[in-house]
């Protein structure tokens, strides 16, 4: 008898310690994965050097470089609103330069002494004289882009390992008329590594139209998360001729409390006007064996629940790689995995993506596929 | 310990067992090319929807088979020869339980529920209710299952062999979340098994294989103004699990009961799925440990720790009657 309690015990702490592990594993930080992110999101768009400091509204941009004289963005939403703020006496002259920006951009609020756009959609802006100015509030939009009228915009997600064909995409996105942006519904890249971001930034070049996204499941591939240095926040919400995007990061199949608590005024902001929501994993995946999804149904149903009760009017996914077409809590959803990553087999979509023609004056949507392939 | 991860059956080996060293690394070999195998036609088709179901029972059951064998394979090396305990070979016509249940999940405002548990059985039939209530918030959850066993241990019928069974099951489960504006009902059709490890493991008692799948449709229905919506979806049902009998339970007046530590790939109810740090987050199921342990012929105690989208612990007080 003696000689079994040391192997009982050696056998219970065995079974504990696998349970103790695999438990370890999944401490607070995996009931909240992507909250280190949301708190991340709250940090894009400011920065101080000490002489000058710049804040994006909204978080609408990435503040690439600041120097004297000299700021530079990568812009995450078409409409940005900027201040920046002398701690020391300002320079002469400003210059804004803005990745990504839209092609039709103007600047208001001090005097632009020159400007100009170049081939790589880079918008730059000379500002100035600058003397006596403590603070400066800036608006970079295009022409009447705060009012309601229709437009065109373009979907696509799931790029990955299938960047050195994505020119393919964008050769066929150019040809299609009056789309004024590209909206992403991430995976990007395939690990989200700093080289696989700036690969796809430097794809974008030859995109005529400027690229506004959320981020997807491949881009956690490194810790700490280094998409927001390349392309700003995960969640972020803006408006655009009459109709207000809300961007959720749902990479990790979940959204941080945080998040719901930004959506509440995202979906309060977009009451009464057409609006559109998009995330990477869907809250359902109409193959519900297949749980291309939210991790917890029940936090799906939450989800939906809110969207569905603030008259959300379209649901726009990724993560999928495939096209689909469905119905969540009775608002119209589309997935669209089409950029080229492992395709779904037997689909016969392939390569793809969406173009969604907005008319807030009718209150209505209307999609189409665009095959690439 | 180490060893035993990379080659199962590598503590029996040094113990001379060749037998269920032989049956360890089987297992250990199916577990891995099932999931190998379904990992590469998953990959290949891009979980094409229309073999995606069996291709991702299959991975389940791969990985349920690798993380079985390996702890069977502890159990076989640290285990006395006797094992900890004997299955009950016949189960009380009626056990009930009455318990608490903290549930965490930074979604939901809900925390602490008061659950109850009645399994009635007449020979092979099987009827059970099981429910939850959460007063602040709202939230009930109630779920009906009726079984029929087709092998194993049953209430009032010839005593078993062993504690193996296999018990087909219709269930049906109401989820109401009153704060958040919807109901869940859902509907599945499931087997749950059971293996002693003795059978596959000649020199290993008193430990088993828990085995389920099955296939649920859900209905997401939204009860907010102005919103007449309801979604319908399906889950994958899948649950592996290893464990262990503790007690020796042919002498019904002496404790005894079980534990299982286990894996199960449901993604609805109060645990749902894991969330992962990283690119995987939200195809898994939930992990648990769960058992029961009677004291006395009549009275004994149930414990359960589950962790996917949300911790759940319960402890709950179990009272039997009509044992033989």
């Amino acid at each position: 008898m003696s000689a079994r309690i040391p192997r009982c015990w050696l056998g219970s702490l065995g079974v504990l310690g696998f349970w103790g592990a695999a438990l370890g594993l999944c401490t607070q930080a995996c009931l909240r994965p992507s909250e280190e992110r949301a708190r991340q999101d709250q940090e894009v768009g400011s920065a101080d050097d000490g002489r000058m400091s710049v804040e994006v509204e909204g978080g609408h941009a990435v503040v690439r470089e600041l120097d004297t004289g000299y700021v530079s963005l990568w812009a995450s939403a078409p409409r940005l609103r900027i201040d920046v703020r002398f701690l020391r006496p300002p320079p002469d002259e400003l210059l804004l330069s803005i990745y990504n920006c839209m092609p039709e951009a103007q600047l208001s609020g001090v005097p632009v002494l020159q400007s100009g756009r170049d081939a790589a959609g880079v918008c730059w802006f000379r500002l100035g004289p600058l003397a006596g100015a403590a603070a400066l509030g800036l608006r970079v939009e295009p022409p009447d882009s705060e009012r309601g009228s229709p437009f065109r915009f373009a979907v696509m997600s799931d790029v990955q390992e299938a960047i050195d064909g994505v020119q393919d995409i964008y050769d066929v996105l150019n040809l299609e008329p009056d789309v004024d942006f590209l909206l992403g519904a991430g995976d990007l890249t395939q690990r989200g590594t700093a080289e696989q971001l700036e690969r796809f930034q430097q794809e974008l070049q030859s995109l005529k139209i400027p690229y506004y996204t959320t981020l997807g499941n491949h881009e956690l591939g490194e810790t700490p998360t280094l998409y927001h240095r390349y392309f700003g926040r995960g969640s972020q919400s803006f408006a655009y001729k009459g109709v207000r995007f809300s961007l959720i990061d749902s990479a990790s199949a979940t959204l941080d409390p945080i998040v719901f608590g930004w959506l509440d005024d995202w979906l309060t902001l977009g009451a009464g006007q057409l609006h559109v929501v998009a995330m990477h994993i869907p809250p359902l995946d109409p193959i519900g064996v297949r749980n291309g999804a939210f991790a917890s149904r029940n936090e799906a149903a939450k989800l939906l629940a809110r969207l569905a009760a603030a008259g959300v009017d379209l649901t726009l996914y990724g993560h999928i790689h495939s096209y689909y077409h469905f119905d969540n809590a009775g608002i119209p959803a589309f997935i669209s995995g089409g950029g080229g990553a492992i395709p779904e087999k037997f689909d016969n979509i392939g390569r793809h993506f969406l173009i969604v023609d907005a008319d807030p004056l009718a209150q209505r949507f209307e999609v189409r596929v665009v095959r690439v392939d | 310990m180490f060893p035993g991860f990379i080659l199962h059956g590598s503590g029996t080996w040094l113990q001379g067992r060749t037998v269920t060293t032989e049956r360890l690394l089987m297992l250990e070999g199916i577990g891995l090319l099932a999931t190998l195998m379904s990992g590469l036609v998953l990959w290949e088709t891009g979980a094409a929807r229309d073999i995606v179901g069996p291709t991702a029972l299959t991975a389940v059951a791969g990985v349920g088979t690798f993380g079985s064998s390996f702890l069977a394979n502890l159990y076989a090396t640290w285990a006395p020869a006797a094992g900890w305990g004997e299955p009950e070979r016949s189960l009380p016509l009626l056990e009930s339980s009455v318990g608490y249940q903290y549930v965490g999940d930074p979604q939901f405002d809900y925390h602490h529920f008061v659950t109850t548990r009645i399994d009635a059985r007449l020979r092979s039939w099987h009827l059970g209710l099981r429910a939850a209530y959460a007063p602040d918030p709202g939230n009930q959850r109630l779920e009906l299952l009726a079984g029929y066993r087709l092998l194993g241990p049953n209430a009032y019928g010839a005593r078993a062999r062993d504690g193996s069974y296999l018990e087909p099951q219709l269930g049906y489960s109401e989820h109401r979340f009153d704060g958040s504006g919807f109901l869940t009902r859902t509907f599945e059709i499931k087997a749950e098994g059971r293996l002693d490890a003795a059978r596959l493991l000649p020199d290993v008692r008193g430990a088993f294989f828990q085995l389920g799948a099955g296939w649920a449709k859900q209905w997401i229905v939204f009860d907010l103004p102005g919103v007449d919506a309801q979604d319908s979806t399906s889950l994958l049902l899948a649950h592996m699990g290893f464990g262990v009998y503790v007690g020796q339970r042919e002498a019904l007046a002496a404790s005894g009961g079980e534990f299982e530590l286990y894996y199960d790939h449901r993604h609805d109810g109060f645990a749902g799925g894991l969330k992962l740090n990283g690119l995987g987050s939200g195809a898994a199921g939930h992990l648990g440990l769960a058992g029961h342990y009677y004291i006395s012929q009549a009275w004994g105690l149930r414990a359960l720790a589950e962790v996917g989208s949300a911790w759940v612990l319960g402890l709950s007080a179990l009272l039997r009657v009509g044992t033989r």
